[in-house]
């Protein structure tokens, strides 16, 4: 074909991550042609964010711990919706993989008899989390960059993949472009793993990487795959608000544990306004109670900043649609009216916050000590994504393979922290290994010319249209304020309903969408591309979150409220059909008797 | 929540001169949230990258003001004046507007051999390092490096010689040499010794040190190997 560059390998890994870098490192390993496609530069990705560790059940810290335990652990935590086989191999494989990092020259910190050190985490029964300081992605990536890099695997850094093609029912390769010249690019290939993360992108208030726009979920949608408990994303109750560049980066909860109080633009402590009946006799009703209650006396009842991340977040959202927010659509997090009770407040909370003080100093020149924050609910991680085979990963698209992020199982409703770098490695290496087994056992598909031409075509759209077409900034924007406001931490059918029906109106608007400029590095043409993706994410997770009629997990309904059994016996499953999208109920297959008398014993 | 919003002038070099726009930002907005203002109001063509946001990645490198810096640590605000030339880093091979070509950073990055050679692979996650050892302590310091390429724009050396190292990478390979776990590698000290490419090079100006965003001492990273390899002789 003219003007399109062909790649061929037996192995294709879109994503660098940790589960990308692992699967690719894993697959040129066993002697398979591999070759590794990353939206940003290699080393850039998400990963690098992650701070809290890496859960694996090494028994270093506390010798009670074992695979049985962290197994038990997150079934609880993702409410009994997990692949079960997801989890008891993650369980059992973790301490391997963060052993074979150190192998690979990580450095986790130690314990000082030079040990692992693990630390505690929330819904963790153990200190489980190896970790390096609060940078643990970062070593992560370096390592496996490092590692990969004289491995022989082909990196293809700064492409966009527009499509996976298709010889009939399984895989043949990707269709994409090189951001860089805007060159258009077969990658040829007998297996794919897909390994490109979430989707915070879809919403305004995240913490995750402005990579992050659903891509991989919507490749493999539109290659026929089932996608899994898309309703499932977790918020966290305060993110940073301001400035816009930082919105969305978590802050974490030691700043309300150590007495930082909410307040609205009024100045006004609207948490002693909504305490739930439930927690009455555990919550103070007085600034004096709370305060004692944080200064360690155990007579003391808790302040009701520290009520549960749902509620917390519900009252932050209730302040701002109610026009009482902060000036960027937040509300105030002050810890430094401490002062009140301490001589000098200043110097406890930079030594009880030092990274909280940094992070705000650094980036948005706010010293905690004397000023408030602006904070509000973000969108943090989606547990939902490619539905995979759990031993394989392959998914329901024959060599089509998924891990990280953009696969679902692992964490059922709500995931650990932690959980998440060792899904990263734990499945990643098995993505690899398995999609090098097939690749192996399978030709190479035939590359189908008119699906080419077509996304060819459909990508070449925006640039002839040029600057009278839609703008897809405004697009994108309108779709994260809608996700936003409509789909977020809490959900109600009819804002729901409504949700879906703006995805509606901007899937036709993005189809005149329009940009200025060439193909050469054209961030607006990227924004255009990426639409497709953020849309379909976005609708699937209004979908299914209006089916499921109950809070469970990461989701909570206004419109109902409690948990239901009825509910807890199914996952949901998305596809496309025709040319619409369809989501029903698919009973979760029987756990064997091992897995549950170990869940039985752990309760 | 004190200040208001100011508007300033950013200067950014795109091809062969420099194209001005006005923007306002509120107190406390970035050179990240400036480039994004023009980006999303007034051009969209205008090409820069960025990731992560909170100087994690070190995708957003820039020259400010004649200095390397990332776009999403420096605030406007702090430079003094109302105005700011943006342009992309030096060094490296523009593609467009404010994005260079990061090749020349990795091949030398690559080329100082950054993958880690075990003495006992099994053994390495074992291996006690206590954080108050000498390399628990050295590697606190200067393992932080976000591959930005900042030193690599800041180098005075490698304005006249292409084929020098540079500071990442020759920190990259200290932190390796240093590692008890590892087996060295005479390959690795061969590229460290060059005396074209190699740490000889550095004329000590400390530039990498002071525009690290990660504040990684990187003079003292090549000071280092050169001490060492001074004292074997050069080998």
């Amino acid at each position: 074909m003219p003007d399109v560059k062909t790649y061929s390998y037996d192995v294709l890994v879109i994503g660098a991550g940790g589960a990308g870098l692992r699967a690719a490192i894993e697959a040129a390993n066993s002697g398979v042609r591999t070759g590794v496609i990353c939206k940003s530069l290699l080393g850039k990705a998400h990963t690098v964010m992650a701070e809290g560790g890496m859960a694996a059940a090494m028994a270093n810290v506390d010798d009670r711990d074992n695979w049985r335990v962290h197994f038990s652990d997150t079934m609880r935590g993702g409410q009994y919706l997990n692949n079960w086989r997801m989890a008891e191999l993650h369980a059992r494989e973790a301490p391997d993989r963060a052993r074979e990092l150190e192998a690979w020259g990580a450095l986790f910190d130690r314990t000082s008899d030079g040990r692992i050190l693990q630390r505690n985490f929330g819904g963790h029964r153990y200190p489980r989390l190896a970790h390096v300081g609060d940078r643990t992605g970062l070593e992560m990536i370096r390592t496996l960059q490092d590692h990969g890099i004289h491995q022989g695997m082909d990196v293809h850094m700064e492409c966009t993949v527009l499509s996976i093609l298709m010889d009939g029912g399984r895989v043949a390769g990707a269709f994409g472009y090189e951001r860089n010249n805007g060159e258009f690019v077969i990658w040829k290939a007998k297996a794919i793993v897909m390994a490109t993360g979430g989707v915070g992108r879809a919403f305004k208030i995240t913490s995750n990487s402005w990579e992050y726009s659903g891509d991989g979920q919507s490749l493999a949608y539109r290659a026929g795959a089932d996608l899994m408990d898309m309703e499932f994303v977790q918020f966290h109750p305060t993110g940073m608000v301001w400035p816009p560049s930082v919105r969305g980066i978590l802050v974490t909860e030691g700043v309300r544990g150590e007495g930082g109080i909410l307040k609205n633009k009024d100045g006004h402590r609207f948490m002693f306004d909504d305490i739930p009946d439930l927690y009455k006799n555990q919550t103070s009703d007085s600034e004096e109670e709370g305060w004692r209650y944080v200064q360690g006396d155990k007579s003391a009842r808790r302040p009701p900043e520290l009520l549960t991340r749902d509620h917390v977040a519900r009252c932050i959202n209730r302040e701002v649609k109610a026009g009482r927010g902060s000036p960027h659509g937040g509300v105030f997090l002050d810890i430094a009216w401490i002062k009140k009770y301490i001589p000098k407040a200043e110097d406890h909370i930079r030594k009880k916050l030092p990274s909280m003080y940094h992070q705000f100093k650094e980036l948005a020149g706010i010293d905690i000590t004397r000023e408030p924050m602006e904070v509000g609910p973000t969108t943090h991680y989606i547990m939902g994504g490619i539905r995979v085979d759990g031993d394989s990963q392959m998914s329901t698209v024959p060599g089509l393979f998924a891990a990280g992020e953009v696969a679902a199982g692992l964490h059922g409703a709500n995931r650990l922290g932690g959980n998440s770098l060792s899904d990263l490695l734990v499945f990643g290496k098995r993505a690899g290994e398995y999609a090098a087994e097939f690749a192996r056992k399978n030709g190479q598909g035939a590359v189908d010319n008119g699906q080419v031409e077509a996304e060819r075509a459909r990508a070449l759209a925006p640039l002839e249209r040029g600057a009278s077409g839609e703008n897809p900034y405004a697009i994108q924007y309108e779709l994260q304020e809608k996700m936003q406001e409509l789909v977020g931490i809490v959900r109600v059918e009819s804002e729901m309903k409504e949700a879906i029906e703006v995805v509606g109106r901007l899937k036709e608007r993005a189809e005149r969408a329009g940009v200025a400029g060439s193909r050469i590095y054209n961030g607006g043409w990227h924004a255009a591309m990426d639409l497709r993706n953020l849309l379909t994410v976005s609708e699937a997770i209004a979908r299914c979150a209006v089916l499921r009629q109950e809070s469970r997990g990461a989701q909570f309904r206004e419109d109902f409220q409690s948990k239901d059994p009825e509910w807890a016996k199914y996952n949901l499953i998305t596809r496309q059909d025709g040319g619409g999208m369809t989501v029903e109920k698919r009973p979760i297959p029987p756990m064997p008797d091992e897995l549950k008398q170990i869940i039985e014993e752990m309760k | 929540m004190a200040g208001e919003s100011q508007t300033y002038e950013i200067r950014v070099q795109r091809g062969g001169g420099a194209v001005s726009y006005s923007v306002v930002l509120a107190p406390r907005m970035t050179v990240l949230d400036a480039l994004f203002i023009v980006q999303r109001t007034i051009d969209s063509t205008l090409a820069f990258r960025c990731a992560c946001r909170v100087g994690m990645c070190g995708t957003c490198a820039v020259r400010i003001n004649g200095r390397p810096g990332l776009a999403c640590r420096t605030r406007p605000s702090e430079l003094g004046r109302p105005a700011m030339d943006v342009a992309p880093l030096a060094h490296l091979p523009v593609i467009r507007d404010l994005v260079v070509s990061m090749e020349p950073f990795f091949a030398q990055w690559k080329r100082a051999r950054p993958r880690f050679r075990p003495k006992q692979p099994e053994a390495a996650a074992t291996a006690a390092i206590p954080p108050d050892s000498e390399f628990g302590l050295l590697a606190a310091g200067k393992r932080d490096c976000i591959t930005c390429g900042v030193c690599f724009a800041a180098c005075g050396v490698r304005t006249t010689s292409g084929e020098y190292l540079g500071p990442a990478a020759v920190n990259r390979a200290l932190l390796r040499i240093a590692d008890p776990r590892e087996s060295g590698g005479p390959e690795r000290l061969a590229v460290l010794n060059e005396e074209r490419g190699g740490v000889w090079r550095c004329h000590t100006t400390f530039d990498c040190t002071e525009m690290c965003p990660k504040g990684i001492d990187l003079t003292d990273s090549i000071a280092r190997l050169k001490r060492g390899l001074a004292a074997r002789g050069r080998l």
